[in-house]
């Protein structure tokens, strides 16, 4: 299951840092204006938030190592294409 | 043969395979590699090769990596990767397709690899290597057979359901004909969609189209694959107004064809720094909603801004019903529905939603409308997907009371449409405008559309959820009303 998620980033927080961080567990960051997206498969996403099943909903906790970079965690609800 | 204008061979989307079958020729006392026009002999002793020749080329090739599959007098076949082809010849595989019969006299496109670059020779999949004391003759390339894909017309089916086709019928009833015939088509303005993938279906060659390579949102996703069908049919409507844009899809489906990437789609398509990005797409939610737009969409908002603010007009379909933030976001350019009936005659589409937004102050979705069909099914544009992709088989079949499109579900033809038709539509549109009166801001292109859309009086918004009525004037059901794309792009030249 592939998921989308907006780690919401904490004024002054060093986001480069924070890429580097995802980077180095194996996840590929796409900054945002107001924070970073991680798009990708549940069973990468778990290298970050070990509990994910990928039907959450709204507001996932913030690892500990994260804290002090991200303000929050949260899912995109599904978008559907408007054809028939 | 018959080829409706289709070029012999083209460029290709699929990957180049991990390992590929090759024949080597070993050099013999005549070249098999001749050139074209000259005679072979009547036996084939001439081109027999020496055996410590052929044992010399058999050790080399092994110790560079290559698998020796068989043997003959003359040469042998060989498997390998594309790199260790690439080192032998000093050239680059590339995929391209071949338009060739196959089974049932069909004539498909047929992915073939080829070996390009300096001193190589023009024939598809033929090489020459590097160095000539290697005793080869030449290298063959075999076609990776399990690319092979069914080749549907270019030319559309008919339907008994009244409908429109492309891209005649929506060039007139969008103003778009006469653009062109003033020279306007929207040349080097490139439009960015996040859609289902896309396929390069014959249609679009024969128009002369131009396409990007599609890039993946999903890794791993094949670039040439488009397994709904929505984003190659949808995109067909962008150059039946605007035939010289230039498009670059995005895949955002996973392999199963589940939409699953969005916003990294958007993210991407939005590097680009395109002049237009179209999205016929988006979520939903309770109307009227129970609170404002929650923190993950605001971001989304603020990105879909940020791209506005550096001059990317940004498109988003109004929704076949659904309420979600994209169009509402202010300085999006959102696009609803109108319909046309088989006298001629225009209502809003009750297909499309139309509301004032109770998020933003002054916000009406849609800004301007496309050509959308009407309720239960929408079925009313005839549009190439990729042959027994989803909406291929699902718009063949009876459904919601109706019947199907009278095409079958593996002809690579489909009739759908949906505010998902109007917001390439309208960036055609937008195309045009630019083309036209380059640099404009999304503002001015907004401006240009809005002011010269034709007012439309009659039909409602969606109405288990909305029922607005469309009026004179701005209204909550077509917003402007349908575009006129030679009066928006007069309006720029005069106006801007």
């Amino acid at each position: 299951m592939h998921v989308e998620l907006l780690l919401e980033t904490s004024p002054g927080a060093d986001r480069d840092q924070l890429q580097r961080l995802l980077r180095a567990i194996g996840l590929d960051p796409l900054p945002m204006k107001v924070g970073i997206v991680l798009s990708a498969e549940v069973e990468v996403l778990r290298k970050l938030l070990p509990g994910l099943s990928g039907t959450e909903t709204g507001e996932l906790s913030v690892p500990d190592e994260l804290k002090n970079a991200v303000r929050s965690i949260r899912i995109f609800k599904p978008r559907s294409f408007h054809s028939t | 043969m018959l080829k409706f204008g289709l070029p012999t061979t083209m460029e290709s989307d699929n990957p180049v395979p991990d390992m590929i079958v090759g024949y080597v020729s070993v050099e013999g006392k005549e070249s098999v590699f001749g050139g074209k026009g000259r005679k072979l002999h009547a036996t084939s002793k001439a081109y027999h090769a020496p055996k410590k020749d052929r044992d010399s080329v058999r050790r080399d090739l092994e110790k560079s990596g290559f698998e020796i599959l068989a043997e003959s007098a003359l040469g042998m076949s060989v498997y390998a990767s594309p790199g260790q082809f690439e080192e032998l010849t000093g050239g680059t595989v590339e995929p391209k397709e071949k338009l060739m019969h196959t089974t049932n006299a069909v004539r498909e496109y047929i992915t073939c690899l080829d070996i390009v670059g300096r001193n190589q020779p023009q024939g598809l999949g033929v090489g020459a290597v590097k160095s000539k004391s290697l005793k080869i003759d030449g290298v063959v390339l075999e076609p990776p057979r399990q690319y092979h894909a069914i080749f549907p017309s270019p030319i559309s089916p008919n339907s008994p359901k009244h409908h429109l086709r492309l891209p005649n019928d929506v060039a007139t009833a969008l103003g778009a004909l006469p653009a062109h015939q003033l020279g306007v088509h929207g040349d080097g303005v490139t439009v960015v969609m996040p859609d289902s993938g896309w396929y390069r279906h014959p249609y679009f060659t024969a128009n002369g189209y131009r396409v990007k390579k599609p890039l993946v949102a999903v890794p791993g996703t094949n670039p040439s694959k488009d397994p709904i069908g929505h984003g190659t049919g949808e995109s067909a409507n962008i150059f039946a107004v605007a035939p010289a844009a230039i498009l670059q899809p995005i895949r955002g489906t996973n392999t199963a064809g589940k939409f699953v990437a969005v916003i990294a789609a958007f993210l991407k398509g939005k590097a680009l720094s395109p002049q237009i990005m179209t999205n016929s797409w988006g979520g939903d939610g309770d109307y009227p909603p129970l609170e404002g737009p929650d923190e993950a969409d605001l971001a989304f908002k603020a990105e879909v801004q940020d791209a506005i603010e550096n001059g990317i007009l940004v498109i988003f379909s109004a929704g076949n019903g659904q309420f979600s933030i994209e169009p509402q976001i202010p300085g999006v350019l959102s696009a609803g529905g109108v319909f046309i009936d088989d006298t001629g005659q225009m209502r809003a589409s009750d297909y499309a939603s139309g509301y004032k937004s109770p998020w933003f102050e002054d916000v009406i979705v849609p800004t301007v409308c496309g050509l959308v069909g009407m309720q239960p099914r929408a079925q009313y544009l005839m549009l190439p997907v990729q042959p027994g992709c989803e909406l291929d088989e699902s718009e063949s079949i009876f459904d919601d009371g109706e019947e199907g499109d009278g095409t079958t579900k593996s002809d690579g033809w489909a009739l759908f449409s949906g505010t998902s038709a109007a917001a390439p539509q309208v960036a055609g549109a937008a195309a045009l405008v630019l083309s036209a009166k380059p640099g404009l801001k999304p503002t001015q292109v907004i401006e240009a559309l809005s002011k010269t859309a034709v007012d439309v009086l009659v039909g409602r918004s969606f109405p288990q959820r909305y029922n607005e009525p469309a009026g004179a004037g701005l209204d909550k059901a077509t917003g402007f009303g349908l575009i006129n794309a030679v009066a928006a792009v007069k309006y720029a030249k005069s106006h801007f």
